[in-house]
């Protein structure tokens, strides 16, 4: 029996399955690592907070940067957790299931329905990010915590951080079953490869053609501009866009996986 | 087939009924919960989108149809909801905060000195390991984690004791799971945290409403075991050779128990006394277990780090559920859900009491396959605006003082609920964990016996809870120098 202070000992999480981790998985941990010590900063400027309010100094921007601390850091947490493998599942069946079929689930959960929604985040969160930073948004308390735009421009990264976290976590699974070569990583990511395809090409354009406009067209004349305009397919409307990408995707992993020489020689 | 089912159920309801099932398909597959949620969100964005809203003058026709709305442009609206729910959110700070003590808490060695020194005072007294267990639960209800760490750490602690002094193992092992449950219901407890952010009330209220439920389950365990030990001397004996209780025993158990009791009351009395805001007594509370830690020599730089990144590891999974509970219930409001789930439930029964028992019986089910994580987080915001519908205002006194009283009170009837369901056989999670720590020889059917006594008791609690609310609401009204 081991002894109780043994077994109620816990582990550093990112530690756990170490040796299978790929540059991303630990590129994820290294940052997570620096994130974690915000908590033990965050106990003390709460403390900090109440000492100070109790004796007549109450320090607004205190109260601001409790939630600045809380935020930052849960936001990188989320990304941790994908790494190390720890959101939480029903796992009556899944205990069960043989580690292939285990595997192939945490493919499809990560990179087929998390990754989307992530990528999908980053989209939304950059204009309203932008827009923070044209507004120059400062705190709800005049002695606040100001420039907003920081925290809100944090959270566009960190999208792009849990994303990270997401294809690599995707990387590690498809290892135990195959060589991670790229077209897999894009079919086990498929709908996020979409995604991202389709805000390239989409950003890409937008780029041009603000650069090519006449001086003094707003953002909004260019994004209904010719450029993105639509296609009729019965009922629906299809933006350029999303029809290259839907042409493009399926197109660059087939090509991929036809120059993959590997692969018929099943190795 | 569609003309001949929308005699029934609208476009929107056969849609709803879908999304919840093609949700509960996933989790079973072992898809985690976050992604299951925005997985089935996403599927029924791209459906309104490609296939019912394009062709919702043909639907029309032939079944009730509310237009759903989403598109890419409307999903814009999330990067509010993700910012405002997650980030700019100063209620849900204590979350890390609590989760850090409870942590720090277990590496801090109070609950083994606690637990040597405490079997030493009650050693000689029939049943006096069962009630050492019990009030260690109580007194170290903080340090509950989201992962049964209670179970865990009461287990391993008390378990080879209790089969050492030849405890009946029913009744070793019922004590043990049902202390270790109460740590979700005494305050500061992490699920009362997400209760007060997703049914917007007052944290402070919550914490203080939960206090005497909470001594009132443990009053009843308690006595349970006092009485059990008095009928059945045998399934508790009395050990063979004790030591002598003097002064250096009860010096040795104050100076156990004063600590983890002087975190307590700096958690709870520091919200009492209005001198910080729950939040911040979160706050208090984790540089408190590290003080303790520190005096017991059991912090250094090693605690410290792995603490912190547990920490982060946690609260990452729990806000992610909150990020993608977020969308699910966004997407969910598109397709009318939210009212058509209120339909639903409120055609269940015309008395609001009736209705109240149905939700905390969907509860208890939904505890057997659910963390209180998940169903705080998915299932309360639903649940919401009909408890506020309900019209009970004038039933549930408030003192003058509390805000919320009906939700308050449903929010502690959940929340005892929920630790009845993890206590009840065959699937309570509180049973697993145990089993997960038992010395060989122990079997599940031991652990299904022993819990039964306590369940009784739980269900006695809760209709002692919900026929006198009062004892939710009083202390609320009292508390923080209103």
């Amino acid at each position: 029996m081991e002894k109780p202070e043994e077994l109620v000992a816990i582990s550093d999480p990112g530690e756990v399955g170490r040796a299978e981790h790929n540059r991303g998985d630990r590129f994820v941990v290294f940052i997570s690592n620096i994130a974690a010590w915000l908590f033990p900063i965050l106990m003390l400027a709460i403390t900090a907070q109440v000492i100070l309010r109790n004796s007549g100094m109450n320090q607004a921007w205190l109260d601001d940067l409790q939630w600045w601390l809380y935020g930052a850091a849960v936001l990188v947490g989320v990304g941790y957790a994908v790494t190390t493998d720890s959101h939480v599942r029903v796992d009556i069946f899944y205990e069960g299931f043989a580690d292939e079929k285990k595997t192939r689930i945490n493919i499809f959960a990560i990179g087929w329905l998390f990754l989307p929604f992530i990528v999908l985040s980053w989209d939304v969160t950059y204009d309203y990010a932008l827009s923070s930073i044209r507004a120059d948004e400062g705190s709800d308390s005049p002695n606040g915590l100001h420039n907003l735009w920081i925290l809100k421009v944090f959270m566009n990264v960190a999208f792009i951080f849990i994303g990270i976290a997401c294809w690599a976590a995707v990387i590690r699974n498809i290892k135990r079953l195959h060589p991670p070569k790229l077209w897999r990583q894009l079919w086990g990511t498929f709908p996020g490869t979409f995604l991202i395809l389709n805000l390239a090409i989409y950003y890409g354009l937008l780029i041009i053609a603000t650069l090519t406009a006449p001086e003094g067209t707003s953002a909004r004349d260019i994004r209904r501009g010719p450029l993105f305009g639509e296609v009729e397919f019965g009922n629906y409307e299809v933006t350029y866009t999303v029809l290259a990408t839907i042409i493009l995707t399926p197109l660059l992993i087939l090509v991929l996986r036809a120059m993959d020489k590997t692969r018929k020689t099943g190795a | 087939m569609l003309e001949f089912i929308g005699q029934f159920l609208t476009l929107n309801e056969i849609a709803v009924i879908a999304m919840f099932l093609t949700f509960i398909w996933m989790l079973f597959r072992g898809i985690p919960v976050a992604m299951a949620l925005v997985g089935v969100s996403l599927v029924f964005v791209l459906i309104a989108e490609i296939f019912l809203d394009p062709n919702r003058s043909l639907f029309r026709d032939i079944i009730d149809f509310e237009r759903v709305g989403v598109d890419y442009q409307r999903l814009g609206a999330l990067s509010g909801r993700i910012f405002g729910s997650t980030v700019k959110n100063p209620v849900l700070v204590a979350l890390p905060m609590f989760i850090f003590m409870g942590l720090m808490l277990d590496q801090s060695g109070v609950a083994q000195r606690m637990m040597q020194s405490m079997q030493k005072l009650f050693g000689g007294l029939r049943g006096g390991l069962s009630l050492t267990v019990m009030l260690i639960g109580i007194i170290l209800a903080a340090s509950t984690g989201v992962i049964g760490a209670s179970v865990t750490l009461l287990g391993v602690m008390a378990l080879p004791a209790m089969m050492a002094q030849n405890y009946s193992k029913p009744i070793a092992t019922g004590t043990i799971a049902s202390a270790g449950t109460l740590g979700i219901l005494i305050p500061p407890s992490i699920m009362l945290v997400i209760m007060s952010d997703q049914l917007a009330i007052s944290l402070g209220d919550l914490f203080m409403g939960a206090l005497f439920p909470g001594l009132i389950l443990g009053a009843l365990y308690i006595t349970f075991i006092v009485i059990y030990g008095l009928i059945r001397p045998d399934a508790m004996p009395a050990p063979e050779k004790t030591e002598e209780v003097g002064w250096p025993v009860v010096k040795e158990v104050l100076l156990a128990v004063v600590p983890p009791m002087f975190l307590i009351l700096l958690v709870l009395g520091s919200i009492f006394a209005g001198i910080a805001t729950p939040t911040e007594a979160s706050g208090l509370g984790a540089l408190g277990a590290t003080m303790l830690a520190l005096v017991n020599g059991r912090l250094n730089f090693k605690v410290m780090k792995e603490v912190s990144r547990s920490t982060l590891n946690t609260s990452g999974y729990i806000v992610g559920i909150f990020l993608a509970a977020n969308f699910f219930a966004f997407i969910l409001r598109r397709y009318d859900g939210d009212a058509i789930i209120e339909g639903l439930v409120l055609s269940v029964a015309n008395d609001p009491y009736t209705i109240i028992l149905f939700i905390l019986f969907i509860v208890f089910l939904l505890g057997f396959l659910l963390d209180w994580i998940e169903i705080t987080i998915i299932i309360m915001p639903l649940m919401l605006p009909i408890i506020q519908g309900l019209g009970l205002e004038a039933d549930i006194p408030d003192f003058d003082q509390v805000a919320e009283p009906v939700v308050t009170w449903f929010a502690i009837l959940v929340a005892v609920t929920l630790q009845t369901s993890f206590l009840t056989p065959p699937v309570g999670f509180a049973l697993f964990y145990l089993k997960g720590v038992c010395p060989p020889g122990v079997s599940i059917a031991d652990i299904y016996k022993g819990v039964i006594p306590f369940v009784l008791l739980q269900i006695l609690g809760l209709f002692i809870v919900f026929e006198f609310p009062a004892l939710v609401t009083w202390l609320p009204s009292v508390a923080y120098g209103n």
